[in-house]
């Protein structure tokens, strides 16, 4: 249905028109502070258990898995990983203790050597396999400093057989548990999975099944000895797993004092007034939460299962000490707590996940904001565009009253100019197929690409937009629209990304908007800006450094090697992930700035 | 005088002799199989067989060992035979081997009725299900809702082995199928079944075998819980003039007997039972104990007290223990057992390939999300006993929220799915929506182990059509898949001709008929968040009116901006209000006046 109303340029409050350009970077820099204001505690909300039926640490402790079993089952992996044949050693031992185990061959790897997937399905007594708990230990894990490097993940398989072993004839367990070896970290988890729900048609099926999975825990432990666990819960493309799961495992933690961090950012909450340390450690956490999840991959193996619904997050073993006086590690009898406590829980779960959240953010382990509040400072980051498209679209028409001879009636009302379609349609499409073409070239050399192409050669290669003044406006109208609704749409699906983008994009609005000025000074700078700051790939690297300053916590020199070594980690993972941000930013974002960038050139008639 | 009464006393003498007819037999079993797993599988059977006269209506009835219960719900209802099972967990072919009577997890009931009546079949088999889940306290009157009843073509024969005369056709208009795999078994199933034994007395000092369920602890702490019933009619001799009534009652579950030595298992009837058998039932004519001995060639056994004979079924020996037995009267009856593992048996293969049985259905799942899903059934044939063709019937039905597509039925060998086999027959029924469940039975004809595979789309239900349970899923009920082995199997199974194994493991006659449960499925349907209706409805609410008052407006009228208001200055405004003022008292003055004046010319 179109307007019945006109709306004319005149409507609009003149002096509007003088201060324009101050609202908008106002609500722009009001959005941004607003987004850091988050972390303050009158905007945050503390965490609380919406699902009854977890109430975690309440179940008397049951399980009594001794050191010295621990040892004995270490060495006896110890021994598997030295002799390359740990898949066997696990699955003969969980054979032995009469638990089913199974393989799965997820093909060769690199150095040809087969690939195994062990898994072993501990059957409850109370239910006929209808649903079930899953616990997972990658057989590697990449270790904390160095992400390249890989490590046997002997605490973790170990504390995963144990409790596998004890709870085995428990008699009130009414919900199987699936004890998961993936070999090949997120490759080995993504195999198994897509086996289990049949989702590729040519995957070989698995041998046992054990119902529909509702929730699990991944460990990772590539120490021995670890003094606190940093909880890692980022999915793929912004998913979260159910704020409830995250509370049960802090609740547990808290309860048996192991420290429980976020982002290895621990803060400490049993002072009485809220600090400075607080509040720059919170900001901390957010930012991070923010800027992680920005990038679609997960943390953990966890992310491949809430793809699939499966509630998960990883405990990771870090050697960090958080607690002023702690020098002992964490010891056996505590760890093992809060995994009987969190299985426990879940074993009582009547219903899946359903309650609390799955859009949040956290500010530190017993604070977060969620999704009603954050999308605010968004909001008002993306509004000058919406409010600048409706200036521009009351400035087309002519009141209908008065009929001057240039005009050009369209559903019942007058526009002030005819609209040549054409030139902005061979304009927006010729980005998009440049970008196209280049996200099918090697990942790795797309960006460098587009950042040569665009910089150097697209003005000499492309005719530059010609059009008059209105018909630039019009363009820009569609731009902005263009923007607006892709970031309305990306902020439902990862907030995170969308909030990057639209810190990147409104200020390229503004300077493309800028250059309606007639004066070749402002032109240049203009396109200076466009190569320096507002590059693509010089916000990428800003990016970049901001993310290792964050967790860093402290000043660090930004380092270019790093960067591309990180860039070529992400494209070559990224994939394997099943995640879309590359794909987004290269079919929608990338497009959009070039064609901002083209505008610079344009030429009036 | 002395004549006539003896005459009279003679006669009430006869007619109670005649009314206690001794045809009435009532035997009990207890068959009890270690298995290889370190589980034990006990199975008491309780078989009943008297005149079919009692079902008949004109006469007055005395009912002898017969539960009079269920005689007046069959009678009253025209069921000719029917089989009820009350389940708890899920029978793990692979790792226990054959069950005697299988069942699928929940509730399971059919029904054959009787053909002229005056009632119709649908609502006969409503009210039956209505009665026999008030006597087994189960909520059985779920059964009767279009989600869960069907009317199967092949896979649920009568089990009466009564002659059919030539013209008899089978009618599966006459038989309802249906299971509830939501059914929790418990206790109370437990006791009102217990209570239509013949040796059950009020309080608990039962007498026989009955006298193990007193307070058992195991029975509600095992892996397996299963209870059953059937009624059928069986010959009364061997021409086959007259017909009797057979009541199995059957009670099985699996017990986890490890301790914590390896390897080693232990049980006596104290821990299992809770007590022994202090005495056995007077009423029964056979109350024998079997022990299968299937895992004596890898395992070392121990058990008293020593057994009155062994026989061999195949290559497996059964020790009995015949309770009537002379020695053996007014003692109390223990047993306990003890079985080690002789050898290591160094493989990583989870079962012993020789202990698998001939078959085995697993079932699972496929795809995610809140649209689309599927159901996979693998029916795994052990090839080594496997030298011809065997006929599969497999049945399966399906609530019609999960909308099956019949096109994407596809039946392939287990080792390539390239190799797709053509059924032999089909018969599909689709579902209707709110009305009638998805019924698929396939026969199919295989040496080798296959995949059955087909998928479904999911329906969105209305918000009162969500069951008032929390919600975690909604379930598929297990596939039924029936077959006749071909070669004798190790195990020992129910035999077409009786329920009572005295009498299967007697006869030389093999019939080898299996019907092979698979699991239960749950699968989540997309679900309205429903802990936040309220939040949900104001939201929504508030949001589409602001929308929707906001847009109406913008597309439907046409805003204008109105003349300025000349702006009046304050002095001015407290003029004309001054002014209004004394017009109004003007106004009031007058009226007053005129009033008085009015009241003057009066």
């Amino acid at each position: 249905m179109p307007l019945l109303s006109t709306l004319l340029s005149q409507d609009i409050p003149q002096n509007f028109y003088k201060l324009q350009l101050h609202i908008y970077s106002g609500l722009f820099c009001i959005g941004l502070l607003g987004f850091l204001y988050l972390s303050s505690p009158i905007v945050s909300r503390r965490t609380y258990l919406s699902e009854n039926a977890l109430s975690p640490g309440l179940v008397s402790n049951d399980l009594s898995i001794s050191n010295e079993r621990i040892r004995q089952i270490m060495a006896q992996l110890r021994a598997g990983f030295k002799d390359k044949n740990i898949a066997n050693v696990i699955q003969s031992m969980l054979i032995e203790n009469g638990i089913e185990a199974y393989k799965q061959n997820i093909g060769i790897n690199s150095t040809d050597k087969q690939e195994e997937n062990i898994y072993g399905i501990v059957r409850a007594p109370r239910l006929a396999s209808t649903e079930s708990i899953i616990l997972v230990a990658p057989l590697y894990v990449r270790i904390q400093t160095n992400t390249q490097q890989v490590k046997a993940n002997l605490f973790g398989i170990a504390h995963t057989l144990a409790t596998g072993f004890t709870l085995h004839r428990k008699p009130y367990m009414a919900k199987d548990i699936i004890l998961l070896f993936p070999t090949a970290q997120e490759n080995g988890t993504r195999a198994w999975l897509d086996a289990y729900f049949n989702s590729k048609p040519d995957s070989i099926p698995l041998d046992a099944h054990a119902g529909s999975i509702q929730a699990g825990l991944a460990l990772e432990f590539p120490h021995e000895k670890f003094y606190s666990i940093d909880l890692r819960h980022n999915g793929i493309n912004g998913q979260l797993p159910n704020l409830d799961l995250i509370n049960t495992v802090i609740q547990l933690c808290d309860k048996n004092s192991i420290a429980a961090s976020l982002y290895n950012i621990y803060v400490d909450l049993s002072a009485n007034d809220l600090g400075y340390d607080y509040v720059i450690k919170s900001t901390r956490t957010l930012l991070l939460n923010v800027l992680t999840l920005a990038t679609g991959i997960s943390d953990g193996v966890h992310g491949q299962f809430l793809h699939y619904r499966i509630e998960m997050i990883t405990l990771f073993g870090s050697l960090e000490k958080h607690h002023e006086y702690q020098n002992s590690p964490i010891t056996i009898r505590a760890f093992d707590d809060v995994i009987e406590g969190f299985i426990r829980s879940l074993n009582n779960l009547l219903e899946r996940f359903h309650q609390s959240f799955f859009f949040y953010l956290h500010i530190n382990r017993r604070n977060f904001v969620s999704i009603a509040t954050y999308m605010v400072p968004l909001g008002l980051i993306v509004l000058p565009a919406l409010i600048r498209s409706l200036v521009l679209y009351m400035s087309f028409f002519a009141s209908s009253t008065s009929t001057p001879t240039n005009t050009n009636v369209t559903h019942g009302r007058t526009m002030k100019f005819h609209v040549n379609y054409s030139p902005i349609f061979f304009e927006i499409l010729e980005c998009l197929a440049l970008s196209y073409v280049l996200m099918w070239i090697p990942l790795k050399l797309s960006f460098l690409g587009i950042w040569l192409i665009t910089m150097f050669l697209s003005p000499i290669f492309l005719c530059p937009l010609r059009s008059n003044e209105r018909q630039f406006d019009y363009f820009q109208f569609i731009l902005l629209l263009t923007g607006s609704a892709i970031l309305g749409c990306l902020s439902l699906l990862n907030y995170s990304m969308a909030f990057l983008v639209a810190c990147f994009l409104m200020p390229c609005y503004l300077i493309a908007g800028c250059t309606k000025f007639e004066y070749w000074f402002v032109k240049i700078i203009c396109r200076f800006l466009f190569i320096t700051f507002l590059n693509p790939l010089v916000f990428l690297a800003l990016y970049h450094y901001l993310t290792r300053l964050l967790i860093a916590g402290t000043l660090v020199l930004p380092d270019f090697v790093q960067f591309t070594n990180d860039l070529e980690t992400y494209f070559a993972s990224y994939r394997l992930f099943n995640a879309w941000t590359v794909d987004v930013i290269c079919l929608t974002i990338i497009p959009l700035w070039l064609v901002l960038y083209r505008s610079t050139f344009w030429i009036r008639n | 005088m002395y004549l006539m009464q003896l005459i009279y006393s003679t006669t009430f003498l006869l007619v109670i002799h005649y009314c206690s007819s001794n045809e009435d037999i009532y035997k009990e079993e207890l068959y009890i199989r270690p298995l290889a797993s370190g589980h034990t599988y006990f199975n008491l059977l309780f078989t009943t067989v008297v005149s079919s006269d009692i079902l008949k209506s004109n006469i007055i009835h005395h009912y002898h060992l017969f539960p009079k219960v269920i005689a007046d719900v069959v009678r009253s209802n025209g069921v000719s035979e029917f089989h009820v099972s009350l389940t708890q967990g899920l029978w793990r072919y692979d790792r226990w081997g054959m069950p005697i009577v299988g069942a699928p997890p929940g509730a399971e009931v059919w029904a054959w009725f009787n053909q002229d009546e005056e009632k119709d079949v649908s609502s006969r088999w409503t009210s039956f299900a209505h009665e026999l889940g008030g006597l087994l306290c189960a909520s059985l009157n779920f059964v009767d809702s279009n989600v869960s009843s069907s009317s199967p073509h092949h896979s649920f024969r009568p089990q009466s082995i009564v002659p059919k005369s030539k013209t008899f056709k089978l009618d599966n208009s006459l038989l309802r199928y249906a299971v509830l795999p939501r059914e929790i078994v418990c206790t109370e199933n437990l006791t009102p079944w217990k209570k239509l034994l013949p040796c059950v007395a009020g309080g608990s000092n039962h007498k026989g075998l009955a006298g193990l369920l007193d307070n058992a602890p195991k029975l509600h702490h095992s892996a397996y819980h299963s209870l059953r019933m059937d009624l059928r009619q069986i010959c009364a001799n061997t021409e086959c003039t007259l017909t009797q009534l057979e009541l199995s009652m059957g009670l099985a579950i699996v017990v986890d007997t490890a301790t914590s030595k390896p390897n080693y298992n232990e049980w006596t009837f104290r821990s299992i039972f809770g007590s022994n058998i202090a005495q056995s039932c007077p009423l029964s004519s056979l109350t024998n104990i079997y022990v299968d001995l299937q895992l004596s060639s890898t395992h070392t056994f121990n058990i008293s007290p020593e057994p009155d004979y062994t026989i061999k079924q195949g290559q497996t020996p059964i020790i009995v223990y015949d309770l009537h037995n002379e020695k053996r009267k007014g003692t109390t009856f223990l047993m306990s057992c003890n079985y080690n593992k002789q050898q290591q048996i160094s493989s990583t293969d989870n079962q012993n390939n020789n202990s698998l049985p001939s078959i085995m259905v697993h079932r699972y799942a496929t795809g995610y999300g809140a649209r689309d899903g599927g159901i996979k059934t693998v029916i795994k044939l052990n090839e080594q006993d496997q030298t011809e063709q065997i006929t599969l019937l497999y049945f399966e039905q399906i609530p019609w929220y999960f909308r099956v597509f019949l096109h994407t039925l596809k039946i392939t060998t287990l080792d390539d799915n390239s190799i797709e086999i053509k059924p032999e027959h089909i018969s599909y029924i689709p579902g209707k929506d709110r009305q009638r469940s998805y019924q698929l039975e396939l026969v199919v004809k295989t040496q080798q182990s296959i995949i059955i595979s087909f998928e479904f789309e999911m329906a969105f239900l209305k918000w009162n059509e969500f069951p008032p349970d929390p919600n975690h899923g909604f379930y598929i009920p297990s596939a039924v898949v029936s077959t006749y082995l071909p070669s004798k199997s190790n195990y020992i199974l129910r035999s077409l001709n009786s329920f009572s194994l005295n009498q299967s493991l007697s006869s030389s006659s093999f019939d080898g008929f299996v019907r092979v449960y698979s699991e239960s499925l749950l699968v989540n349907l997309p679900t309205p968040d429903f802990s936040m209706p309220f939040n949900v409805i104001c939201l929504g609410c508030t949001a589409v009116a602001l929308a929707f008052g906001g847009l109406h407006n913008l597309t439907t009228k046409e805003f204008g901006f109105g003349e300025k208001r000349p702006k009046i200055p304050f002095r001015q405004r407290l003029e004309d209000l001054k002014f209004r003022l004394r017009a109004s008292r003007h106004a009031l003055v007058q009226r007053l006046f005129k009033k008085k004046q009015h009241e003057h010319t009066e």
